[in-house]
């Protein structure tokens, strides 16, 4: 029985840990919108596309 | 039978998929493949070889049959079966045979003795897996394919370098590194923590597992990870500092899959956070380490098997990943939903299921490791908050005014999950057998009630702060960072800043080339000029006819690229040499 308590007891104090350190912190530090990537890519794949388009040169 | 190679009869059945016109038959060629394959290994008795003379010096051990490698060649052919069955209406005849080659390539590996061998298939698995990223079709899968693929060659090439310098000294076979140092040591671990997603280098599985077919993520799930988990065995077991990391591997990316909403994307953090669970029974190179960490690997096939099929089938039948848009599916799936709880079950560890047997071992090996095995207690945790009750909940039990439409997911599907589903309570009910077939056949005793009180009272413990904070729990539909984000957010700007660069010092000495080939025709055509004020060279480029190449690019966006790699490279073998 004292091993059941013991470990609910690890069970809820490492469960609270994790889920304050997950949904509180980290999802504060670490959560943008879905598109936060996207932009970047596109930016970086338009200038080769419109270099591609310039027969291979491209004009500042 | 003896001599059969199980990894070449996989890649061979691949390669007849490729070729043949007609789908049933394909699948059904694959899953023959795949259980003749399991048959070959099940023959493969320990010491079996295969040898082959490359040259009059170096000599490819094929076949290198010991515990630890027909262990897990075993559950690398029984998962090839399951998924194989799962995979049986996949229409694309690529795909399959990238499925195929994929396995059998993953088998090689394991049963290679020589590192010439080692590489040469754990580079077909990168590209083989890599397709099957690629064919989820979407523009996401083809730049996660890409990312992919940048980051195995990474890792390979490292691997490669490591393995020529221990070639260079005469070494051919595979063998123990532990307690070694230099640079051949650092670049095969560096090589091998790639494949085994050991942060900060993880980054990979949760950016290309969720975008492959649902086939593909199965086989995905499988494969590239178990196979660096076997190199770690092989060549580090006993290296302690990875108690530590595979400790912290497990808790940050039992985190990371508390926050996360893409279904898929979840289940490819609790693939890091259960490997690092091996890396630290590994880690400590005692007997039950080694047993607890290959067999977890082997259940962890099984049960996250379990798991993708399930989630393949929910985006098969809703079109949806998102955890946010998926509710109340287990009155229109209860098949999937069945299957999903039970895995889910054996994930964390629930006694009498396959989880709980293999955990017994690694807790065991960690006992004298107090930091590991609190970490790796609180791994346990995390998969039971984000798995068993966040994924149950939220998409198949809990209550929801959703109404998601489904179609009907294909039988083939349902029974590839059912089979796994059956092995998880199998193989947790009767543990014994699977003791006996690991290296060391470790006998751990899990059934005892100060066992299954531990685990019972950690279960009731975690979930009520999850009852308390439901409302918390509940998914949000955003993107988590992670480390990737430093070579997606700041890569390209580095390199599109280095291009520029590139581009003005090309364009810089096109001029030069450009303003001498006008001097010099001047000078040909006014030689008595050649004295005469400099400043006259503005008339004579008017005279010329040429506009200034001022700003202009010489090069196109390919030929940069290309050329920064170069530089890169040069540097790079520089250093080395």
């Amino acid at each position: 029985m004292i091993v059941l308590l013991k470990f609910i007891a690890v069970g809820l104090g490492g469960s609270m840990a994790l889920i304050l350190l997950a949904k509180v912190a980290m999802a504060q530090l670490l959560q943008r919108d879905n598109d936060y990537y996207i932009d970047e890519y596109d930016e970086v794949i338009d200038e080769c596309v419109s270099a591609d388009d310039q027969g291979g040169e491209e004009h500042v | 039978m003896y001599n059969l190679y199980p990894g070449l009869i996989l890649i061979l059945t691949g390669l007849i998929a490729l070729v043949l016109p007609w789908q049933k038959l394909r699948g059904w060629i694959a899953l023959g493949g795949s259980a003749l394959a399991l048959a070959a290994t099940v023959m493969l008795g320990d010491g079996t070889g295969l040898a082959y003379d490359f040259t009059s010096s170096i000599r490819l051990q094929l076949l290198a049959v010991d515990g630890l490698s027909r262990a897990f060649g075993l559950i690398f052919c029984v998962m090839a079966v399951i998924a194989s069955v799962y995979s049986l209406n996949t229409e694309s005849r690529g795909e399959k045979c990238a499925s195929q080659v994929y396995a059998g390539s993953s088998l090689c590996v394991v049963f290679a003795g020589d590192w010439i061998s080692l590489i040469f298939f754990w580079e077909l698995m990168a590209v083989s897996s890599w397709y099957l990223v690629w064919a989820g079709g979407t523009q996401r899968a083809r730049r996660a394919s890409y990312r992919y693929l940048v980051m195995h060659f990474f890792g390979g090439n490292l691997l490669l370098a490591g393995a020529v310098w221990l070639c260079s000294q005469g070494s051919f076979e595979v063998g123990m590194l532990t307690g070694g140092s230099g640079g051949a040591y650092w670049l095969i671990l560096l090589g091998v923590a790639v494949n085994g997603a050991i942060p900060p280098l993880h980054t990979w599985v949760a950016d290309a597992y969720p975008e492959s077919t649902p086939a593909g993520t199965v086989y995905m799930g499988s494969y590239t990870t178990k196979v660096a988990i076997y190199a770690l065995i092989r060549l580090f077991a006993g290296t302690e500092d990875l108690i530590i990391v595979g400790g912290l591997m497990a808790v940050l990316a039992a985190c990371m899959a508390l926050i996360e909403n893409d279904l898929r994307r979840l289940l490819s953090y609790h693939i890091i956070s259960q490997l690092g669970m091996m890396v630290a029974a590994l880690g400590t190179g005692e007997a039950a380490g080694i047993d607890g960490a290959t067999l977890h690997a082997a259940f962890n096939i099984l049960y996250k098997g379990v798991l993708l099929m399930a989630a393949g089938a929910v985006i098969t039948a809703t079109g949806k990943r998102k955890i946010s848009e998926l509710g109340g599916l287990a009155r229109k799936m209860p098949v999937t939903a069945g299957c999903f709880l039970i895995a889910s079950l054996s994930i964390a560890g629930m006694p009498f299921l396959n989880g709980f047997a293999s955990k017994a071992l690694i807790m065991e090996s960690l006992h004298d490791y107090t930091v590991g095995y609190w970490l790796v207690m609180l791994a346990g945790v995390g998969t039971w908050l984000s798995i068993t009750l966040k994924i149950n909940y939220f998409v198949f039990f809990g209550k929801t005014e959703k109404d998601v439409p489904c179609q009907k997911v294909p039988l083939s599907m349902e029974i590839a999950m059912v089979i796994g589903a059956a092995l998880c309570v199998l193989t947790g009910l009767f543990p014994d057998f699977c003791y006996s077939l690991m290296p060391y056949a470790t006998m751990a005793h899990p059934f005892t009630l100060h066992h299954i009180l531990e685990y019972i009272g950690l279960f009731i413990g975690a979930t009520v702060p999850f009852v308390m904070l439901l409302p918390m729990m509940a998914p949000h539909d955003a993107l988590s960072l992670d480390f990737d984000w430093f070579y997606r957010k700041w890569i390209p700007k580095l390199l599109g800043g280095l291009s520029r660069q590139v581009y003005r010092v090309f364009s810089r000495f096109e001029q030069i080339y450009d303003h001498s080939e006008i001097l010099c025709r001047y000078i040909l055509r006014h030689p008595l000029k050649i004295f005469s004020n400099l400043h006259e060279l503005k008339e004579m480029k008017e005279e010329e006819g040429e506009g200034s190449f001022e700003g202009e690019m010489p090069v196109g966006a390919f030929m940069q690229t290309f050329l920064i790699f170069c530089i890169i490279a040069f540097l790079v073998i520089l250093i080395l040499e």
